[in-house]
């Protein structure tokens, strides 16, 4: 690849300081996004991933804190900018849809206004108002003159989410970041907003850092995926190769727990065991308690290398050459719901 | 929106009269009645007693007397004191100006300041200026009114007569007294008030301000000055209007105090005194100018509220 990443993030490092101690939520995070690529960053809750994203664009609240790493966007490290440099980045650079699109918007404000706020906070121009309908037709809003004179408890949760989508695409940023942009959405609305986000990313060539712990949505959407552990990327590979041919024991635990339609939802095997406590997290290899393949080596913190052509893992075992015998997987307990 | 005021309206009838029968029973339930005080305790026969009763209609039975007060008192008639001789609604006309005007401006100075100290506390929660905003404001709060006002007087009759005249002279007597005579009541019953309004609005504003449409807003790089007080300030404007409404309520008791301690010929005083000497119809038509004032101010209250967040009006 010769065109340098439109997302470059480096080392990245967030904790949060409590009254029970510092929990690193983001330990020395590195991943690329490149133009028009879609990343997938998955992982169980609480692997730290809201946090790295919300750590791309400098939005962490306290008692949180980035402590290092750099984050480079379109060739410049965020972390080096002022608040006033970085606020102009965000929207217009980098782009955010959230989880929850009925919280997302404020009640108080008509959609349009919202998103005049968005548009204007970068430039003041005219035609605003063509550019707020043109943005809710692109979301495939019907009548966008009448949507954009309504407020969001008017609309139902996928309207909603199609104008945050719109909001956060309105300045024709070259990433975008969404964090669960489907999960608290019908199942039925889920497909159509994701569709919506393919084509709109595909056509505008856009960058995609897309947030989820659904391996469906994963494989619906994503080019790559990046796979977090307790605050760490414990596996990174294009999606074929990591569906096909992942390297990492949790991986493999996220893989047998997609609920397929050939077997009944209860007899889904979900992963033993739950994430490390993030304040007191063991030496070692982090998902070592967990792990049917663990040995004496993990007793050492093993880093992400690569394992093959554009796929890295954080394993001992396999940096070293050796398979994840899916035998040993099998004898697991199945942890039926 | 029409059919709904209209509603609206006809609820608040609803409520004012409920709350007439209410303060008329109350009346009613004070043990003995204005008889006694007119023909005084001793040395009364009972004829005598009775032609009393008869004269003020209170041999009749409870309802029919209360539909005669209540038609009177809708006419601006509410009897004549037995104590002072004249008619309640002269003195009620007299008094109620000088309360509302008390009531308006304290409602006034401590929007004024209690709003905007409550915005800054809140953008700058627990930093510096939060903590000096907090301690200044809730020490004033601390102490009660009555201390407050005996201090603002000891001080302001010693040290600074020329700002504080003391006693009190009606606007139309003179202006500038006027102003002098009202400026140390206003001044005690504002402080209190102003830190209520003011740890209200905190409150209200840290809810909003890391609601996730702000951070929303902020992801979108909208400039956080405008983040705060505007996208967050819109949304914690409703609560804090409705409770500004609750403190009028507020207000009217502590008014009691006020025009107590400052000589202040208003409603406040005005009631106390009825009360002292039993002067039983200037009691309940005080509490009923007070009610009412109570249900008209929430009423109006709750036909601002659609207009401050759109959830409330009609889809
Ligand atoms: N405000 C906070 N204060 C303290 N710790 C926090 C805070 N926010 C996050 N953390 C820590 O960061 C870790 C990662 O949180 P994060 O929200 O990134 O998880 P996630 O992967 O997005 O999970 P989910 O799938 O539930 O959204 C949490 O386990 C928690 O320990
Ligand atoms: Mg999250």
């Amino acid at each position: 690849m010769s065109t340098p990443p439109v997302l470059r993030v480096r080392d990245l490092t967030t904790r949060f300081h409590t009254s029970h101690g510092t929990v690193t939520a983001v330990n020395g995070v590195s991943f690329d996004v490149a133009r028009g690529e879609t990343l997938g960053l998955v992982g169980e809750s609480g692997s730290g991933k809201s946090v790295t994203a919300m750590s791309v664009l400098r939005l962490v609240a306290k008692p949180g804190r980035i402590v290092g790493g750099r984050v480079e966007l379109n060739g410049t490290d965020l972390l080096t900018l002022n608040e006033e440099e970085m606020r102009q980045r965000r929207g217009s650079e980098c782009g955010m849809v959230f989880q929850n699109p009925m919280t997302a918007l404020n009640p108080a404000f008509s959609v349009g206004w919202q998103m005049r706020e968005a548009l204007t906070a970068h430039e003041r121009g005219n035609g605003t108002a063509g550019r707020i309908h043109a943005a809710l037709a692109d979301v495939g809003m019907p009548d966008p003159e009448r949507q954009a004179a309504s407020f969001p408890h008017q609309m139902s949760g996928g309207m909603r989410q199609r104008v945050v989508i719109a909001m956060g695409m309105i300045n024709e940023p070259q990433l975008l970041i969404a964090d669960e942009p489907t999960t608290a959405l019908d199942v039925t609305i889920q497909a159509q907003v994701l569709d919506l986000m393919k084509n709109l990313t595909r056509d505008h060539g856009t960058a995609l850092l897309l947030i989820t712990h659904n391996m469906g949505v994963v494989a619906k959407m994503c080019d790559r995926v990046a796979v977090m552990y307790a605050g760490e990327i414990v596996e990174e590979a294009p999606v074929d190769e990591l569906f096909g041919n992942s390297r990492h024991p949790y991986t493999r635990g996220l893989l047998r727990s997609i609920p397929r339609a050939d077997r009944p939802r209860q007899k889904t095997p979900t992963l033993p065991g739950s994430p490390p406590d993030m304040s007191r997290l063991p030496a070692g290899c982090r998902f070592r308690d967990r792990c049917v393949f663990a040995d004496d080596r993990c007793e050492n913190h093993p880093d992400l290398l690569a394992v093959g052509a554009r796929h890295k893992a954080r394993c001992w075992k396999t940096q070293n050459g050796e398979t994840l015998d899916e035998t040993a997987l099998s004898q697991e307990v199945p942890h039926g719901v | 929106m029409l059919k709904m005021i209209v509603m609206r309206l006809l609820g608040v009838a609803l409520v004012l009269l409920a709350v007439s029968a209410l303060v008329f029973a109350f009346g009613a339930l004070i043990p003995g009645d204005m008889t006694s005080v007119i023909v005084g305790q001793e040395g009364a026969t009972q004829e005598q007693f009775e032609a009393v009763r008869q004269r003020l209609g209170l041999d009749k039975p409870l309802p029919v007397q209360y539909v005669n007060w209540l038609a009177n008192a809708l006419q601006g008639d509410f009897g004549t004191s037995p104590i002072t001789g004249r008619s309640v609604a002269s003195d009620l006309v007299r008094q109620f100006p000088v309360s509302l005007e008390l009531a308006l401006l304290t409602l006034l100075v401590s929007t004024a300041i209690g709003l905007p100290a409550g915005i800054v506390a809140a953008v700058h929660a627990n930093r510096r200026l939060d903590v000096l905003i907090r301690v200044t404001l809730l020490f004033t709060f601390s102490v009660p009114i009555f201390v407050i006002g005996i201090l603002l007087l000891l001080v302001g009759s010693r040290w600074a007569p020329d700002l504080f005249h003391v006693s009190f002279t009606p606007w139309s007597e003179d202006p500038v007294m006027h102003v002098r005579s009202m400026a140390m009541p206003l001044l005690t019953i504002a402080f209190p008030i102003t830190a209520m309004t003011m740890q209200m609005t905190r409150a209200s504003m840290l809810e909003v301000l890391h609601a996730p449409y702000v951070v929303t807003a902020r992801a979108g790089g909208v400039r956080e000055k405008r983040i705060e007080y505007l996208h967050a300030l819109r949304n914690a404007l409703p609560p804090i209007v409705t409770f500004i409404g609750f403190q009028l309520g507020i207000l009217l008791g502590g008014l009691i105090v006020v025009e107590q301690i400052f000589s202040l010929p208003g409603l406040g005083r005005g009631m106390l005194e009825a009360i002292n000497t039993r002067d039983y119809p200037m009691v309940t038509a005080t509490t009923l100018v007070f009610a009412t004032a109570f249900v008209i101010i929430n009423a109006l209250v709750d036909l601002l509220y659609p207009l401050l967040d759109p959830r409330q009006r009609g889809r």
